[in-house]
C-alpha cells in the first residue's frame, strides 16, 4: 500500500510539472489562434470611427481568417463580430447592419454570403458595400449580390501546378482535369491563367452525374492519350463521391501512379492514396488579402461592386509522402518547403 | 507474519507517524522536483525568430531547435505574431531594421560575402521599371514591419517620400502570384531570392536593381541567461543552416 502511494505521488507530481512545464513554454503558449469555441472578442468601438461588420461561422478556418483580418483592420476601423449559426436569418442580419452602420461588411463563408443576398432581396438599398470569402466558386455567384467583391476560396491551377513543379523532378507540362458541364467555364479560365506559366490544362468533361466507369474512362483517356503529366481534381462534391473515389478514381491512380493535387486536405491519406499533394487556402493570408481589399475600397470610394474579385494569392500545401517518395520522384529538398506531411 | 511486541493503540500511533512522515517526505522531495523543474524551465532560454525564409516556419524552427539544445525556438510568420512573443523573448532574430522598429539593437550581426548588408531588387514581367515610374506602380511585398512600418520601410528603399501602392502578401513565396496574376506592376525582394524566384517560373521576370541597401539579419538579446546560452550557439550553426537564415556566419 505503501509503495503504491509512493508510485501514485511521484505520477502526480510528474503530471503536475510537466503540465507547469508546457503550459509555460510549450507551443499552447504561442498558439495565437484561439480554441475552437471560444467567442469573437471585439475590442469596444471608438466614437467616429467607422466599423467594419464580419459576419462569419465559427470554425478553426474562419476563426484564423478573422485574427489575421482583425489584426490589420483594427487600428483604422472597430471591427464588429457576429458569427452566425444555422438559426440565424436574414433579418437578423438586417438588423445588425442597422444596428451597427457598418462601413464595409464583410462575409466569411456560403452562410453569410447567402444571408446577405436574401437581406439584398428583403430590403431596397443602398447597401453597405461587401467583401465575401471563403464563398464556393463566389465569382460565379457574384451577380446575386449588389455592392460586393471578394476573393475567390478555390486555389487557382496554375498557384497549383508552379509549386507542384517545384516538388517533383518528372516534368509538369499538361495537367489533366475531370469536370462536369457545369463547371466548363471555370476550366476554361484556368486554362487561359495556366498558359501564363506555359501550363496546358487539358479538360474531360463527364456527365452531369457520372458513374465510377466514366470517371476511369476520363482518367485513361488523360493519361494514355493525352499523357498529361498530372491530374488536378476540381473541389466538385459530386466527382468526389465515396463510391466515385473508390471504384473510380482509385482503381485508375493505383495502376498507373501521376500526381494527383486536390483541394481537401482530408483527401491527402497515406493509407488511401488519392492526392499525392494537396493545395489548400492559407486562411491567415486570406484574412490580410481581405484587409488590403477593404483598405482598397476605402481608399477608392467603397465601390465594391466596380471592384474585380481577387484570387488568392497564399496556399499551404500538404503531401503524402510515401507515396511522393515511392512512385513521383519526390525532390527531397521540397519537404521544407510543405505545410503538412501525410506519412 | 506479525511483528512481536507493542499492543494495537501503540502500533496503530506507530503507523499513524509512519504515514505522516511518508507524507511530509513525499511533499518535500515533491516540491524539490517541482522548484527544480520550474527551475529548469525557467533557465531555458526562448529565441523569437522572424524571418522570410524559402524554408517554412514548422521546418526552420525544427531545424534550430536540434541546433540549439536546451534552447526553445519559436519562429514567427507574422510580424504581430513576433511582436507579441517578444515580451517572452530571451533573444529575437529578425532583420535588422525589424529590430530596429522594436528598440532593439543587433548583438550579433549576420554576415553575407563579408557585408551585414543585402541588396534588393524589384522583379517584373517583361520589362524593368523606370525609377521614374516608383511612385506610381502597384508594388507586391512582403508585410515585413506591419502595414505602417513596412509602407515607411518599401518608401526608403525606393527613395521616395510617400510609397506607391503596396499589395501585402505575408510570405515572400507569394510575391510571385500577384505577378501572375496581373495584381501588381512588380514585387519587391531581397537579391538572392531572384534565383529561385525565376526557377519557379516560366514568365519574363526581370531585374530592377535598387540602390539602397538592407541589413541582414541580428540577433538582439533581452536577457542575461538569452546572452549567456543562445550568443554561443548563434555563432556554432552550421552552414546549412545559416543559408537557410540568409547568412554566411555571424559576428
Amino acid at each position: 500500500m505503501a509503495l503504491s502511494s509512493r508510485n501514485a505521488v511521484g505520477v502526480l507530481l510528474l503530471i503536475c510539472a510537466v503540465a507547469v512545464l508546457t503550459c509555460a513554454r510549450g507551443p499552447a503558449a504561442r498558439d495565437v489562434a484561439a480554441p475552437v469555441g471560444a467567442s469573437f472578442e471585439d475590442v469596444p468601438t471608438r466614437p467616429g470611427v467607422p466599423g467594419v461588420l464580419v459576419v462569419l461561422p465559427s470554425s478553426v478556418h474562419t476563426r484564423e481568417v478573422w485574427h489575421s483580418l482583425r489584426d490589420e483592420l483594427q487600428a483604422t476601423f472597430d471591427v464588429v463580430t457576429r458569427p452566425v449559426s444555422s438559426d440565424t436569418t436574414a433579418a437578423d442580419l438586417m438588423r445588425e447592419v442597422h444596428a451597427v452602420r457598418p462601413r464595409c461588411v464583410v462575409l466569411i463563408g456560403n452562410q453569410a454570403m447567402n444571408l446577405y443576398a436574401q437581406y439584398q432581396k428583403q430590403e431596397r438599398g443602398p447597401y453597405p458595400p461587401a467583401v465575401v470569402l471563403m464563398a464556393s466558386f463566389f465569382e460565379q455567384q457574384r451577380s446575386r449580390l449588389q455592392n460586393t467583391t471578394g476573393i475567390a476560396y478555390e486555389i487557382p491551377g496554375i498557384t497549383t501546378f508552379v509549386k507542384l513543379r517545384s516538388f517533383v523532378y518528372r516534368p509538369v507540362q499538361r495537367v489533366g482535369v475531370i469536370h462536369r458541364p457545369l463547371f466548363a467555364g471555370y476550366v476554361k479560365e484556368q486554362r487561359g491563367l495556366a498558359a501564363v506559366e506555359k501550363v496546358e490544362l487539358v479538360g474531360y468533361e463527364v456527365g452531369d452525374d457520372p458513374g465510377p466507369y466514366q470517371i476511369r474512362r476520363a482518367l485513361d483517356h488523360l493519361s494514355r492519350r493525352e499523357k498529361v503529366d498530372a491530374i488536378w481534381v476540381l473541389n466538385d462534391n459530386v466527382l468526389l463521391q465515396p463510391e466515385l473515389i473508390a471504384k473510380g478514381w482509385l482503381k485508375m491512380l493505383h495502376q498507373n501512379p501521376i500526381p494527383v493535387v486536390v483541394g481537401v486536405g482530408s483527401l491527402v491519406d497515406a493509407r488511401l492514396h488519392f492526392g499525392s499533394f494537396a493545395m489548400l487556402p492559407d486562411h491567415s493570408a486570406l484574412g490580410l488579402q481581405a484587409a488590403n481589399l477593404v483598405f482598397k475600397l476605402s481608399q477608392e470610394g467603397w465601390k465594391a461592386g466596380a471592384t474585380p474579385v481577387e484570387l488568392p494569392l497564399s496556399v499551404q500545401s500538404v503531401i503524402d509522402l510515401p507515396w511522393a517518395r515511392q512512385r513521383l520522384q519526390f525532390r527531397e529538398d521540397a519537404l521544407d518547403r510543405i505545410d503538412r506531411i501525410v506519412q | 507474519m506479525r511483528r512481536s511486541g507493542g499492543d494495537p493503540a501503540q502500533r496503530a500511533a506507530a503507523s499513524a507517524i509512519a504515514r505522516r512522515r511518508f507524507w511530509v517526505t513525499a511533499l518535500l522531495v515533491g516540491a524539490l522536483l517541482f522548484s527544480a523543474l520550474v527551475a529548469f524551465a525557467q533557465e531555458r532560454p526562448r529565441l523569437v525568430v522572424y524571418l522570410h525564409t524559402e524554408v517554412k516556419s514548422r521546418a526552420l524552427e525544427a531545424l534550430l531547435a536540434r541546433q540549439m539544445p536546451g534552447t526553445e525556438v519559436i519562429v514567427c510568420g507574422r510580424y504581430r505574431d513576433f511582436t507579441r512573443e517578444l515580451a517572452k523573448a530571451d533573444a529575437a532574430m529578425a532583420l535588422e531594421p525589424v529590430l530596429q522598429a522594436n528598440a532593439l539593437t543587433g548583438d550579433l550581426k549576420g554576415l553575407r560575402g563579408g557585408r551585414d548588408t543585402e541588396p534588393y531588387v524589384l522583379l517584373s514581367i517583361g520589362t524593368t521599371i523606370d525609377a521614374a515610374r516608383f511612385s506610381t506602380i502597384v508594388l507586391g511585398a512582403v508585410d515585413l514591419l506591419g502595414r505602417d512600418g513596412t509602407t515607411q520601410f518599401v518608401a526608403n528603399l525606393l527613395g521616395l517620400e510617400a510609397s506607391p501602392e503596396i499589395k501585402f502578401v505575408i510570405k515572400s513565396e507569394d510575391l510571385l502570384p500577384l505577378l501572375q496574376f496581373q495584381s501588381a506592376d512588380a514585387v519587391l525582394l531581397p537579391e538572392r531570392e531572384v534565383v529561385r524566384t525565376k526557377s519557379l517560373s516560366k514568365l519574363d521576370l526581370q531585374i530592377t536593381p535598387l540602390a539602397t541597401r538592407v541589413r541582414l539579419p541580428a540577433v538582439a538579446f533581452g536577457s542575461d541567461v538569452g546572452r549567456r546560452v543562445i550568443r554561443p550557439l548563434v555563432l556554432a550553426l552550421d552552414s546549412e543552416t545559416n543559408g537557410k537564415l540568409g547568412v554566411d556566419t555571424w559576428r
